[in-house]
């Protein structure tokens, strides 16, 4: 293993190689950092520049453009409150708190960091158990991802700062909106009105943007001054020595959380990100802080999604499935090369396979190299005037939500969420839950009618796979808490 | 010359070619570059094959073919697009049979061959019938008697309603009168997953997405859904042969706006044929397990209608 991992870094510390990681990583921050033109789409432009290239270097541009854009995306959720890719919507939450109190600089910090480490961790363990966890990814069924899903769902209430009542309010019209478009087993289209841009259903990248920066700019309006937190917001460039000591367990954690369900194909590192956020909220000595500001709020789920991106890999590399859209479009890279990934791929291709995650190595660290500079220059960003600021995110907003599926009725979508959106809080409804809800209710659905119809309608097809059983009864765990609290103790602090 | 100018000229060319003019303007076509159309996302077969195509079309036609991806509604959004847009030969869409034979015939949305004309088709994948080496049944006949000895129990795995793997298993089911469980997936992708991991019994995918899989000895082929048999797998029958006629065509082609002239059509269905005979687009094709399959306008016109028609019919027998 070791003379493959050494042979492997023979090829990508090649200058020529080198050179493409760099370049991937810069231009992955640069498209993580603008939010809605996704790594898919960059991937699809420069796939005709990779033609000309060797294989392995198509790959390591290719796969640095995608986990640059990981560590990007969580900027302008942090700066702005703008999810600047799908991973990346919980960071909003303690993130952007964070930039409202002046310390812009420690959750750039973190996160920077927390995506070193995460992205470092997940490069180890694709190079060491990579076949074993494409196993347990096929053992992966409908029934076992209906109950992550259902376990998923059931944390969505952590996410809510305030009233639980409102929280589940808000998660079940995520999950209603989650419906619209085209039903998943025949194919006929729901609340969808007729017209056929919502026959695919809602974005929720165009929700997100909506509900979190449109609608934060809406609120701004009615102070008309430059709020006084953000005048302060140069303050503190790195973490202190505080923040590190409450970080280091969740970027543990989250790494973890990220690595394990981040190899399930399909959502999996936007799973694994709010998943992360609720257990460190649920296990914190200080939950209350969450929501308003809490670092760990900001390393756990920025972990998460890294480790992640670096997991997604592994259907690719050992069974030739790609689990997202960009690791598609880097099969499509390997294709035009004669190369099609499979279980044979290791043995074929041992420069590919072992260049690729050589290069995951050196690219974390240049990611880290070049994002620790980047933070104090976002933090600047923060000194212009308000009232131009807010008329940068406006137009943010309205190019990346163009630029998700080259649609004018994506920016009307997200301006209609963005006036919900600050309707919602002036309610105190939380937005979180109705996104969470949103994006894991298709996903819910489509397993539980998976899991019916395999088992022609027997649901005990949920409890005889032992993976299952188990994740459900973690979930019954989950949901029942509060309510034993209520029974033993009479009072019980709001989720 | 400024793009106004380039539009009027463009727009006159389309006049004239109506009115039967069109020969002499159809010489210059195309004076700009030309929008190709995809209504899918980024890293499909179709997306790769029409960027693979159309990399040399300056080349053949003098004018780059820019790609457009259009996503949404299964094709539709695209689909109606380039339907709606002028019949001047400089916006094109790239069809498939999902959104341009199955979608309009059975569904009634996107667009089919009444509203949009045939240029070229460029190839197609076959598809074939495959299950786990493990399996009971070593044949496509054993497994057909398999199904008909254990009604309701056999899983199949689509690759969502009315994909290529749907509506090829209902025509398979309603000729053999096998019952069972049809498990839908969002795409080959997963329910190639699914395959591997035990969790449906047979799929159905195109041969170059399985075929990784049939040569580690991790999948086993049942039957091709072609007119022949695959030369990469010479022993694997045709379902057709073993009894059951059912052959789908995954094809890849160029359409044209209702109504475009036909020396334009001709002059582009020409360029694609030279574009589809060029060394580096054949070695790419190849490499994604394809051939070149070229038909022009006219006979493809001919299988995309009989296609259309046939797809309509077992649409309203199908349907619950």
């Amino acid at each position: 293993m070791l003379e493959n991992l050494a042979s492997g870094f023979a090829v990508a510390l090649s200058p020529w190689n080198l050179a493409y990681a760099g370049f991937g990583a810069v231009l992955g921050t640069a498209i993580g950092v603008l939010p809605g033109l996704g790594p898919p789409a960059t991937i699809a432009m420069l796939l005709p520049l990779t033609y000309g290239m060797e294989p392995v270097s198509a790959v390591i541009m290719l796969a640095g453009i995608f986990y640059g854009a990981m560590y990007g995306g969580s900027t302008t959720s942090i700066l702005l409150n703008i999810p600047g890719e799908a991973g990346s919507v919980v960071t909003c939450l303690d993130g952007y708190r964070m930039t409202r109190s002046g310390r812009a600089g420690a959750a750039l910090g973190i996160a920077a960091i927390g995506s070193f480490i995460a992205g470092t961790l997940g490069v180890i363990g694709l190079s060491l158990i990579s076949p074993i966890l494409a196993e347990f990814a096929l053992r992966f069924g409908p029934a076992e991802y209906f109950s992550l899903v259902l376990l998923g769902l059931t944390m969505a209430v952590y996410l809510s700062g305030g009233s639980a009542l409102k929280g589940l309010m808000m998660g079940v019209l995520g999950l209603l909106l989650g419906t619209v478009g085209l039903d998943p087993v025949l194919g006929a289209e729901r609340f969808t009105f007729g017209l056929p841009n919502l026959t695919d259903g809602l974005d929720f990248v165009v929700v997100a943007m909506g509900l979190f920066g449109i609608a934060e700019v809406l609120s701004n309006l009615e102070a008309p001054e430059q709020p006084a937190a953000l005048k302060t917001g140069i303050k503190n460039i790195l973490p202190t020595r505080e923040d590190w000591k409450r970080s280091w367990a969740p970027i543990a954690r989250g790494s973890l959380f990220g690595f394990f369900i981040g190899v399930l194909p399909g959502g999996g590192a936007i799973i694994s990100s709010f998943v992360s956020y609720a257990v460190e909220k649920k296990i914190s000595k200080h939950p209350e802080q969450f929501g308003h500001g809490a670092i760990e709020g900001v390393a756990a789920p920025e972990s998460a999604n890294n480790a992640a991106s670096v997991s997604s890999f592994i259907p690719l590399l050992t069974l030739g499935i790609p689990g997202n859209a960009s690791i598609a479009m880097i099969l499509v890279a390997l294709m035009i090369h004669g190369i099609r990934p499979g279980p044979q791929l290791i043995q074929e291709h041992p420069d590919i396979f072992w260049g690729a995650i050589a290069s995951m190595y050196l690219g974390n660290f240049m990611l880290l190299a070049l994002n620790l500079p980047l933070v104090g220059l976002w933090v600047k960003l923060l000194r212009v005037p308000y009232s131009i600021l807010s008329l940068v995110v406006v137009v943010i907003c309205i190019v990346g939500a163009y630029s998700v599926n080259n649609s004018t009725f994506d920016v009307g979508v997200m301006i209609v969420f963005g006036v919900f959106g600050y309707l919602l809080r002036k309610g105190g409804f939380p937005a979180a839950p109705l996104i969470l809800a949103m994006i894991l209710g298709p996903i819910l659905e489509r397993s539980l009618q998976q899991a019916m119809i395999s088992s022609a309608g027997d649901p005990l097809i949920f409890i005889e796979k032992p993976l299952s059983a188990g994740l459900l009864a973690v979930a019954a765990l989950v949901a029942l808490t509060p309510l034993l609290g209520l029974v033993r103790g009479g009072t019980t602090k709001p989720a | 010359m400024t793009m106004r100018s380039a539009r009027t000229v463009a727009l006159t060319c389309a006049l004239a070619g109506i009115l039967g003019f069109g020969a002499a303007q159809a010489q210059e076509f195309p004076t700009k570059p030309i929008t190709l159309i995809i209504p899918a996302g980024a890293g499909g077969s179709h997306d790769m094959t029409a960027r693979a195509v159309t990399s040399v079309a300056s080349e053949y036609l003098g004018q780059p073919i820019i790609i457009q991806l259009k996503p949404g509604g299964g094709g539709a959004i695209g689909s109606d697009q380039v339907a709606r847009a002028p019949a001047d030969g400089y916006t094109l869409l790239f069809g498939g049979p999902n959104w341009s034979t199955t979608l309009p015939a059975v569904e009634g949305r996107s667009k089919g061959p009444d509203d949009l004309d045939p240029i070229c088709r460029i190839n197609y994948s076959p598809v074939m019938v495959a299950t786990k080496p493990d399996a009971p049944y070593k044949t496509f006949k054993e497994m057909i008697a398999w199904a008909k000895e254990n009604p309701g129990k056999l899983v199949f795995g689509n690759a969502g309603p009315w994909s290529q793997a749907d509506l090829t298993w209902k025509q398979i089911s309603q000729i053999t009168g096998i019952e069972s469980r049809n498990v839908p997936h969002d795409g080959g992708g997963p329910s190639t997953l699914a395959l591997l991991g035990g969790h449906v019994d047979v799929a159905i995918n195109p041969t170059t997405t399985f075929m990784s899989y049939i040569q580690s000895g991790k999948l086993r082929p049942l039957a091709v859904l072609d007119d022949e048999r695959d030369p990469n797998l010479p022993d694997v029958p045709t379902a057709k042969e073993e009894g059951v006629d059912v052959v789908y065509y995954l094809w890849r082609g160029m359409l044209a706006p209702k109504g475009t002239p036909r020396p334009i059509i001709e002059k582009l269905a020409d360029a694609c044929k030279k574009m589809t005979e060029d060394k580096t687009v054949q070695a790419m094709i190849k490499s994604f397990g394809d051939r070149i399959q070229y038909l022009g306008p006219d006979e493809f016109g001919k299988v995309w209608r009989t296609e259309f028609n046939l797809h309509k019919e077992l649409g309203s027998s199908l349907k619950k």
